[in-house]
């Protein structure tokens, strides 16, 4: 365990600069929401707490991302679709722990994704340990916050009126680290007492699949199928194909499981032709094989109290 | 698999032949033909479209053969195509049939209509006396591969065949496939390979069950949507299972407590 003064933080920040890495920062609009921009804080942003996007997500797959072109009736590998080298700084835990789980999903499974794997190589992770809920979430719950377990090359611990704890999680991150100062593993422990008892922790193996079929239906019934938990859940990776009308370019864009046409086969045929199916087959996702990190985003943005919000008040 | 970049390889087609109303067999030049295993589909690609999953039929020196229904976009497009042009290929994917398994043992096949495509190389390698067939298409004129099925009797294979609906051509049995079998005919076997509509695999698996083979010796084959064939879109989950790279072929025992494992009605 290491510990940095918010200078060594702004220093190690323009290390990253120096090596060519784009450095990214939680930044508020006019309107309230985080976006990721260039620069070094003067101070950390209190008040941030998560990116309105999962912006991790987004920088390892692009929607929609080139994959091939027909050229003169020949099939060409698209140019990989690259951001450069970018340090995302303030990166929250659930994110980075989606992270993690995407790796796994597109680099060592059956295939090991080029795609992904160029733009992962590029990326490092600085996480910023939450030390207060946000909205809707309960990342404790699902072992993917306050802190990080994984997903991250280098994670801060804000302390008041002290310097901040940071840890390693990679080379990357054991490299960077390296010039700062020690401290005993213990302050973590000490970090941790304080800042858990303002999260909930919810008896994990109460949220499971199946769900009971009465919870099931509730959600179905609610759902308005507007997509929108999935364009912010940072472990919804679906994707589907076409060839961009207009043009000769096949991307892969992200999809959508609550869409009915995620479902839907040749000639209209469909696996999952109800609500109820389509909700079983997200929830199955996100609880049966665990891809939820808690972070709260599908129960902000959903207009019919269906995402996991309702789902938890349900088991509470 | 390393460094995938989910992009097909132009192929040319060498042959396309009419098998039914609406149905062809393409033959498709391909150049690793010979690393095809029985049981396993290509991902098709169609110039404006994008990418649809095909069980591999039969191969030869050079091409895959891939039998096509015209029921969507990609086949429609596809249907518009002539002998000499080009069409997108990538592949071979998935779990094939587990033929070492197969091989030597008495095995009854229970297909229904365009499910003969993805089981088609197990009979051109297995077919003989240890073998029955048991195929039922909606019509007599949806029976694919008519033009096989003499080389295959010759070789001793039992071929029972049966339509949902006669014509006056037809003089065999009418009724969906399942009335063809009876528990003497199934406990003659030791093991069974289902393919077909998922409704029919649904009540043939059953059949098969309570006339004595048990789920761990009967292999299904699942047509879900296949997109990527890599087990990254998701569009073929089932349970935590990813049809393309788990499947499509799976041991009964394996699937059948997944929801949606064979639920619609497809083709």
């Amino acid at each position: 365990m290491k510990q940095l003064r918010w200078s060594d933080i702004q220093q190690l920040l323009k290390t990253l600069q120096a090596e060519g890495y784009q450095v990214l920062v939680p930044k508020k609009n006019a309107w309230g929401d985080w976006f990721p921009e260039e620069g070094i804080p003067e101070a950390w942003p209190e008040d941030f707490e998560n990116y309105l996007f999962p912006f991790l997500r987004d920088l390892v797959l692009p929607s929609p991302e080139p994959v091939f072109e027909v050229r003169n009736h020949e099939l060409c590998e698209a140019h990989i679709l690259e951001f450069g080298k970018i340090a995302f700084f303030g990166a929250r835990a659930c994110d980075a722990t989606a992270l993690a789980y995407t790796d796994h999903f597109y680099l060592e499974r059956a295939v090991r994704d080029e795609h992904y794997a160029r733009r992962r190589e590029q990326l490092v992770v600085i996480t910023v340990a939450c030390t207060r809920p946000c909205e809707a979430s309960f990342c404790l719950t699902m072992e993917a916050g306050p802190w990080a377990r994984r997903g991250f090359d280098v994670q801060l611990y804000p302390r008041r009126d002290a310097p901040w704890l940071a840890e390693a999680g990679s080379p990357i991150g054991e490299r960077l680290l390296a010039p700062f100062a020690d401290t005993p593993e213990q302050a973590r422990d000490q970090w941790l007492q304080e800042v858990l008892p303002r999260f909930e922790k919810l008896d994990r193996s109460k949220l499971r699949y199946p769900l009971d079929p009465e919870t099931r239906q509730y959600l179905a019934d609610r759902c308005f199928a507007c997509g929108g938990c999935i364009w912010l859940c940072p472990t919804c990776t679906c994707y589907n194909e076409r060839t961009l009308p207009g043009t000769q370019t096949v991307v892969r864009e992200q999809d959508a499981c609550l869409l009915a046409g995620y479902h839907r086969m040749a000639k209209g045929a469909s696996l999952r032709p109800t609500m109820n199916e389509m909700m079983g087959f997200r929830y199955e996702c996100k609880l049966g094989i665990g891809s939820c990190v808690g972070c709260g985003r599908c129960s902000v943005t959903c207009i019919g109290h269906a995402a996991m919000e309702a789902y938890l008040e349900r088991v509470r | 698999m390393k460094g995938f970049v989910n992009v097909p390889r132009a192929s040319r087609i060498l042959k396309n032949r009419d098998e039914a109303p609406d149905i062809k067999t393409y033959t498709l030049a391909f150049e690793a033909w010979h690393e095809v295993q029985p049981g396993q589909f290509m991902e098709l690609f169609v110039e404006g479209f994008w990418e649809i999953p095909i069980s591999v039929a039969a191969v030869e020196e050079g091409a895959v053969l891939l039998t096509i229904a015209r029921v969507g976009k990609v086949t429609g497009a596809l249907f518009r195509h002539r002998e000499g042009e080009c069409v997108g290929l990538r592949g071979p994917y998935g779990r094939p049939w587990p033929m070492e398994e197969l091989r030597g043992r008495r095995v009854l096949l229970v297909i229904g209509g365009l499910g003969l495509a993805p089981v088609r190389m197990v009979i051109e390698r297995l077919a003989g006396p240890e073998i029955t067939l048991v195929y039922g298409a909606r019509s007599p004129e949806l029976l694919l591969y008519r033009y096989r099925y003499p080389e295959w009797q010759q070789r001793g294979m039992q071929v029972l065949l049966t339509v949902d609906r006669a014509d006056e051509t037809w003089q065999g049995p009418v009724g969906v496939v399942t009335t063809l079998l009876n528990p003497e005919l199934v406990q003659a076997h030791e093991v069974a390979l289902v393919a077909g509509p998922p409704i029919m695999m649904k009540f043939a698996t059953k059949a098969l069950e309570e006339m004595g083979l048990p789920p761990d010796r009967v292999y299904v084959t699942l047509e879900n949507h296949m997109k990527c064939g890599v087990g990254l879109c998701g569009h073929c989950r089932i349970g935590d299972k990813y049809v393309c790279v788990d499947g499509p072929v799976f041991r009964l025992d394996e699937v059948r407590h997944l929801e949606t494992w064979a639920a619609g009605e497809v083709l």
